[in-house]
């Protein structure tokens, strides 16, 4: 099952989002961003599985602030 | 002690906002935003938490636009020096407390911007317009009480928001003296940005307060500094709540008021209003039948709502003589000013303020038979 990862600054954004993908079916785990690119400072991930295909869009409809995503 | 000084700070707390603080400092120990450990993360939703209740009690449509701050003053002060503009005037009403009239008056004497005082009225229309008098070209807000933190009256705020925005300026509600005890549906009330204590209503514990911006209301910072959030960029973030709660917040306290506000939904606010206004009506009463008393705060008038405040003097006694008398009796209130030096240049009693009585949820009907009688001595 392909993972997937959003990069937020705040943890009020990553835990607005967690709530809101969750009640989509997927399973979501907020940690701290262990690999910051450099530009990123400090900042939090949110570790989605489950079907992913409607994340971005779940996001940008409820207006939540992330700073980008990735697969794995 | 018999504590009937709530519009001050309320007291005694629910149990499960002390026990929510005890486990708080037990078991949330970590700073809240930060670092990625069990506990940190864990601390961090329950701020979270707090966040959401709030969201649900003021109906406010974004989480992200609560803001904790660590008082009322502070809230309003970000409020103010957030939207402020050179030259920009300010119209507030004529009960507003020294956390509204310092910062503007600080603002005035140091040339940013002016601010014009409209009296309230008993009657809306009237108080309509001697605002909408004030109203020029260099007004950005109104601001204005949710009820005098003195005489309990509540100005028409509905109506002055539907002003403020006739005139597209922006609307600001203190509503510290009402949170907790009256609802308040930000939406429905159409507020830019309210302002508010956690700890007198609310019945959180001190130290925390809250800003809450609606409308999409973009607010200049006043204070900057650590977010834990885009470290690496000098700039502070753009983003709320971050951008407006820099360093630690008041962890403790924002876990204690969270426990309050579910305590709050559970006890249904309008009845504990209800039973405020039933114990101060009672002492009014009391007050009437004495002519030793002076009332400036008339709960049985038709055309006025108020919060339960009441004030009141003895004749020929100063407020503060009749609040040590009532102290040496075990009676909590507070006497003098209140810091609203407007509102009692309005009810002509700058000069020996007065006794300020504010019951809450935990007054009972006993308490105030103890103040009346402790008041048969001083009033003969």
């Amino acid at each position: 099952m392909n993972k997937m990862y959003i990069k937020f600054s705040s943890v009020t954004h990553a835990m607005r989002a967690k709530e809101i993908i969750e009640l989509n079916g997927c399973k979501v785990i907020i940690r701290k961003n262990n690999k910051p690119l450099k530009n990123d400072g400090c900042g939090y991930v949110t570790v989605v599985t489950g079907n992913t295909n409607n994340v971005v869009n779940l996001l940008n409809i409820n207006n939540i602030k992330y700073t980008g995503y990735g697969y794995q | 002690m018999i504590y009937l000084d709530n519009s001050a700070t309320s007291y005694p707390k629910p149990q499960c906002v002390i026990d929510g603080v005890f486990q708080a400092m037990t078991k949330y120990g970590a700073n809240s935003g930060r670092s990625m450990y069990k506990m940190a993360l864990e601390t961090s939703e329950q701020i979270y938490k707090c966040r959401k209740k709030v969201a649900n009690f003021f109906n406010v449509n974004n989480v992200e636009n609560i803001v904790f701050t660590y008082n009322c003053t502070m809230a309003l002060n970000m409020a103010i020096k957030g939207i402020v503009k050179e030259g920009c005037n300010f119209i507030i009403s004529d009960l507003e407390h020294n956390a509204v009239l310092r910062p503007l008056e600080t603002l005035k004497q140091n040339g940013i911007c002016d601010y014009k005082i409209a009296k309230v009225e008993k009657e809306t229309y009237e108080t309509l317009k001697n605002f909408e008098k004030c109203i020029d070209k260099k007004t950005i807000a109104i601001i204005c009480t949710g009820a005098s933190n003195v005489f309990g009256n509540i100005p028409p705020y509905r109506a002055l928001s539907m002003l403020a925005h006739k005139y597209n300026l922006m609307f600001i509600l203190d509503y510290s003296q009402c949170a907790g005890i009256i609802p308040l549906d930000i939406n429905e009330c159409n507020v830019d940005i309210m302002c508010c204590s956690g700890h007198k209503g609310l019945m959180g514990p001190t130290g925390v307060g809250l800003l809450i911006l609606n409308n999409n209301v973009e607010l200049k910072t006043i204070i900057e500094g650590g977010t834990g959030t885009n470290s690496i960029i000098l700039s502070q973030p753009t983003e709320y709540p971050d951008k407006l709660e820099s360093g630690t917040p008041n962890i403790l306290g924002i876990i204690g008021l969270s426990y309050a506000l579910e305590y709050l939904q559970e006890q249904k606010i309008y009845k504990t209003y209800k039973n405020e206004l039933f114990l101060l009506k009672y002492f009014q009463k009391y007050l009437m039948s004495d002519n030793k008393f002076i009332i400036y705060t008339n709960l049985f008038e038709n055309n006025v709502r108020y919060a339960p405040i009441l004030s009141f003097n003895v004749k020929g006694k100063r407020s503060e003589e009749v609040a040590a008398y009532l102290s040496d009796n075990g009676i909590a209130v507070r006497g003098g000013l209140h810091c609203a030096p407007l509102a009692h240049k309005k009810f002509k009693t700058d000069d020996i303020g007065t006794v300020r009585v504010s019951p809450s949820f935990f007054t009972k009907k006993s308490d105030i038979d103890f103040v009346i009688n402790s008041l048969r001595k001083i009033a003969k």
